[in-house]
């Protein structure tokens, strides 16, 4: 069993054992186990191809028609209210997202019908799934357009999405991932595609909503800035595994596996500027590529025979913190 | 050519092209293959089909197999004639639309239009009621209707090609503009415009048969498949299932057509270049000429208010 | 934090200060395209006119011919031309026309000399009777099947639908109706094979005599509604906003009518726009086929007489109507779409 840091906050996402295949079973996500507890946000971090999408698309049962869960468990929340998302069917799927999952993800004017207003996909949410009338629904949607923001909340009510920014349509859909209250906020790149002041602001929003509304979060980025900046605890994807996990600041200062190593060559965070994760010499495996031992070994800088003998394990490096190098942790 | 091979490898285009070349040889050879005289009257009225009379005799005795043959040859010509009149009028006038200034431009585009809207049928009846009762009156009135479908094909891919680079390179070389026609936009027009063809053959041959049916164009005796359809509409009682023959060899045939109208893109777009927008264009109605032959309004989700660039992606998907 | 200061980067456009902002502003800007609609359909409208008198001026036709016959002396000839005015120049002669039929005046008929409105007048809401008949259930059964099959993709459902459709699409209305009549005429004889009773007259019996032509102008329409309908749904279902829809919850049937299906039906509108010149082509096999009084008759009765005017006044008539019918579904598109591309605007402060 791979090694989980403890939490004192009780669990309220636990992914175990997590396999994703796709395509012709090539496998792209493996051996994934992390929990998210109440209130705590993650950072889940790797370069395009990490498997990270894949796995929070799992969370969200959102995984393309090719991809499948092969093995392992999702489960949201715990003790009564604790709700098996593995194979779940839609009417569960139906039941928990957005009362009690939501997600926001990239591109938010994609996510908006194009021909509704704004306003009417807030109210729709409230009216349909959270049983509120027209005109409660309408009351409610404004405050939650000022909450997120939008002071001009009245006149943003009635635009359509083509008529706001990047910034502003990120958070209407943040204004309607929170609309039912959820436990967890899913954000898969959110602030990838906007610009460095405006994911500022959105950073914060997030951070706000946290405290506010006892809000998990789950970020999904390769921008280790942007888990720098808003995240308690970091898990490092690289090649379908999670190769590092343990508290954002420890791991980002003193990193314990080659890849995070690395990255943080890369990447300056003391400064606020940000880099992308693709400057380490050499490529991550194929998809679904077998490889007998480490699968950071090719390009890893610190590798010994021992690393090809065999997969390696998840093994705790202290209190909180785990790694899959050999070299650093020693398995127990 | 290319495209001609990969069309053969296609097994329904070859099943197409098969019916397609049976009913070439019928309409070629027919009077010469028919059993019968077609117009020969045998006493055995409304027969069943029988060991002398393959599909039965009509209401006045003539053997409907070789009425049938007989009738090919006429519809098939007519339909010809029509579709040989919508290319001439429609390929050269389409590519030259495309270096007129903005003016001749909107104005043929307008033409275009007010033709695509005139409804077939009624217009083929105007024909025959103002210029006289001919086969060849209306096959031509037809062929104007069909030509607009031509030239906005032709239009749009010279539309885009024009401003691809090289045609613009080759301008640059100093090449005539005739030349420049010649040797790059030929080889992209063609397989559209066979495409549009073959539709447009389909569509002619329903336009001559339901001209037939309706009395115009064609003076009986003479054996056509709408005449012959007409006749049997009044014999139902008698011979339900009469309608049966001339009415599934139109079907086949217009089928067939554009069966090989949709290989032949298939075929051709393995050189062209990556649709946009494929699947919802594919099934929005590919034809810019309905089965029936009535011409489309120019209602187009891309076009719906005509702007005056048409835009490429319309054709290759058309 | 550090961006408090900034200056507010998320101003709202400024806009109508009215509290229907939104569609106020996507009325103006659909302004525009409308106008350019409007200014084609009159260019159209008019080379109709032109090329419906053109044919006209070519006709060796003459009023003389059509009514005596071969014993018209030449002096009948130029009287009776006279009489209707032909022997006036082309173009006054155009614009006389023109303008008649403006205020709804179409001539006379050389043969009865009855006004040609009249004749229309009587003859035409046979079609439109039923091509609006025809229409109804094109829409019903073509976005009932289409809904269907998009509602479980790949189903039995869907699959059924996509052969059907297919078979059907390339049957032209008359095959189709031709098939009726045997089937539910002849041999079943439920419904009649031919006839006619106005709507206002007795709605039973209209509808009695009008169901299987307008059934079989319909079926075409029908098979094109369903087929665009199911792919547009299906590949609306896969965007982005249907999904973040079921990321709020909803459930299928939600996200597909509350949600695809108005996006959805803008290519489908062009696929109904397209019935009303189907219906109407069609129209003249149905009205030949099950003996009916329309405008079809009318036209070729008197192009078999040679009554010029008559056929005139049919052609121009049948090409108002498509044209008109074009203008809606146009003018409904653009209003349609809120992003008011066609504009040219691309929108927003984005």
């Amino acid at each position: 069993m791979s090694s989980q840091p403890e939490t004192s906050a009780e669990p309220m996402l636990r992914v175990a054992d997590l396999q994703v295949s796709v395509g012709n079973h090539l496998v792209a996500v493996r051996d994934v186990s992390f929990q998210i507890g109440r209130g705590e946000s993650v950072g889940l971090v790797g370069e395009s191809g990490s498997g990270k999408t894949l796995t929070c698309r799992s969370v969200l049962g959102l995984l393309p028609e090719t991809g499948q869960v092969d093995a392992g468990r999702i489960l949201i929340g715990s003790g009564d209210s604790e709700v098996e998302l593995t194979g779940a069917k839609r009417g569960t799927w139906n039941q928990i997202r957005g009362t009690r999952v939501a997600a926001v993800f990239q591109d938010p004017a994609s996510y908006l019908n194009p021909s509704l207003t704004v306003g009417h996909q807030v109210d729709e949410v409230l009216r349909v799934r959270g049983g509120l009338g027209r005109r409660a629904a309408r009351e409610r949607t404004l405050e939650l357009l000022v909450e997120v923001g939008l002071h001009d909340a009245e006149l943003v009510y009635h635009r359509y999405p083509f008529e706001l920014s990047g910034g502003m349509l990120q958070r209407v859909i943040i204004a309607i991932a929170v609309s039912l209250n959820p436990e967890l906020l899913i954000a898969d790149e959110a602030t990838t595609a906007l610009d460095t002041v405006v994911q500022a602001e959105i950073l914060e929003l997030l951070q706000r909503l946290r405290r506010t509304h006892q809000l998990s979060l789950l970020l999904v980025t390769h921008d280790l800035a942007v888990v720098a900046e808003t995240c308690d605890r970091i898990l490092v994807m690289y090649a379908g595994e999670i190769v590092e996990s343990g508290p954002t600041d420890q791991v980002l200062n003193d990193p314990q596996h080659p890849y995070t190593q690395a990255l943080m060559g890369v990447a300056s965070i003391g400064d606020w500027s940000r880099r992308t994760l693709d400057t380490i010499p050499g490529q991550p495996p194929a998809a679904g590529e077998e490889l007998p031992g480490c699968r950071f070994a090719p390009r890893c800088r610190y590798v010994t025979d021992e690393c090809l003998q065999g997969p390696i394990r998840l093994a705790d490096v202290d209190d909180d913190r785990a790694s899959r190098c050999i070299r650093v942790a020693v398995p127990a | 050519m290319n495209t001609l091979r990969n069309l053969l490898r296609i097994p329904v285009a070859r099943v197409a092209l098969a019916i397609l070349f049976v009913v070439a040889l019928v309409a070629v050879l027919g009077g010469q293959l028919a059993p019968f005289d077609p117009l020969k009257q045998y006493p055995q009225t409304l027969s069943a089909p029988s060991g002398d009379h393959w599909l039965g005799t009509d209401y006045v005795g003539r053997d409907v197999l070789s009425r049938l043959m007989a009738g090919t040859r006429l519809s098939v010509i007519g339909a010809l004639e029509a579709v040989a009149v919508g290319l001439v009028l429609g390929v050269p006038t389409g590519l030259a639309s495309v270096w007129m200034g903005r003016l001749g431009e909107w104005v043929s585009l307008r033409v275009t239009d007010t033709l695509m809207m005139l409804p077939f049928t009624v217009f083929a009846i105007a024909v025959a009621g103002t210029l006289g009762n001919g086969l060849h009156q209306a096959m031509i009135a037809v062929g104007v209707l069909t030509s607009p479908g031509f030239f906005r094909i032709t239009r749009a891919v010279a539309l885009g090609l024009r401003t691809t680079h090289y045609v613009e390179a080759a301008e640059l070389m100093g090449a005539s503009r005739w030349w420049t026609l010649r040797h790059h936009i030929w080889s992209k027009v063609l397989p559209n415009v066979a495409v549009a063809a073959a539709h447009a053959m389909g569509s002619a041959l329903l336009v001559v048969a339901s001209l037939a049916f309706l009395g115009l164009g064609i003076i009986p005796p003479t054996p056509t498949w709408g005449g012959m359809l007409s006749a049997d509409l009044g014999f139902l009682e008698q011979q339900p299932w009469a309608p049966l023959f001339p009415g599934v060899l139109l079907v086949l045939t217009v089928g067939s057509l554009n069966i090989l109208a949709d290989c032949i893109r298939e075929a051709a777009s393995g050189e062209a270049r990556r649709r946009r927008g494929g699947v919802l264009r594919r099934a929005a109605g590919r034809r810019d000429l309905s089965p029936i032959g009535v011409p489309l309004v120019p209602v187009d989700p891309e076009a719906a208010v005509p702007t005056d660039e048409e835009e490429p992606r319309r054709v290759v998907a058309a | 934090m550090a961006t408090a200061t900034l200056p507010p980067r998320s101003a709202v456009p400024a806009a109508a200060s009215t509290r229907r902002g939104g569609a106020a502003q996507h009325l103006m800007a659909a302004g525009r395209p409308l106008g350019r609609l409007l200014l084609t359909t009159a260019t159209v409208l008019f080379l109709a006119s032109v090329i419906t008198f053109g044919l006209g001026a070519l006709s060796k036709s003459n009023p003389a011919a059509t009514v005596l016959g071969e014993t018209a002396t030449d002096k009948d000839i130029a009287t009776m031309n006279h009489q209707f005015g032909l022997d006036e120049p082309l173009v006054p002669r155009y614009f006389h026309w023109l303008t008649g039929a403006l205020h709804g005046d179409l001539g006379t008929s050389w043969f009865t000399t009855v006004p040609v409105s009249d004749s229309i007048k009587q003859a035409l809401p046979v079609d439109l009777s039923i091509a609006l008949l025809a229409l109804v259930l094109a829409i019903l059964l073509g976005t009932g099947a289409g809904v269907a099959a998009a509602l479980r993709a790949g189903g039995f459902v869907d699959r059924a639908v996509t052969v059907v459709c297919s078979l059907v699409a390339t049957l032209p209305p008359f095959v189709i109706g031709i098939g009726l009549i045997v089937i539910l005429a002849v041999k079943a004889r439920l419904l009649p094979a031919g006839g006619y009773v106005a709507l206002d007259v007795d709605p039973v019996q209209w509808l009695r005599f009008s169901i299987l032509p307008a059934l079989a102008l319909s079926i075409e329409v029908a098979a094109n509604i369903a087929r665009q309908l199911r792919t547009s749904l299906v590949a609306s279902l896969r965007e982005n906003y249907a999904i973040g829809a079921e990321m709020r919850g909803f459930s299928r049937r939600r996200v597909l009518f509350g949600h695809v299906l108005r996006n959805a039906v803008s290519p489908t509108l062009a696929v109904i726009g397209m019935a009303l010149p189907l219906i109407i082509g069609g129209a003249v096999m149905t009205e030949k086929l099950f003996n009916l009084p329309g405008i079809a008759q009318l036209a070729l009765q008197s192009a078999t007489r040679g009554d010029v005017p008559v056929v005139l006044g049919t052609l121009l008539v049948t090409a108002v109507i498509v044209l008109i019918g074009s203008l809606v579904v146009n003018a409904l598109q653009v209003l349609l779409n809120p992003a008011a591309r066609r504009a040219g605007t691309l929108g927003g402060a984005r």
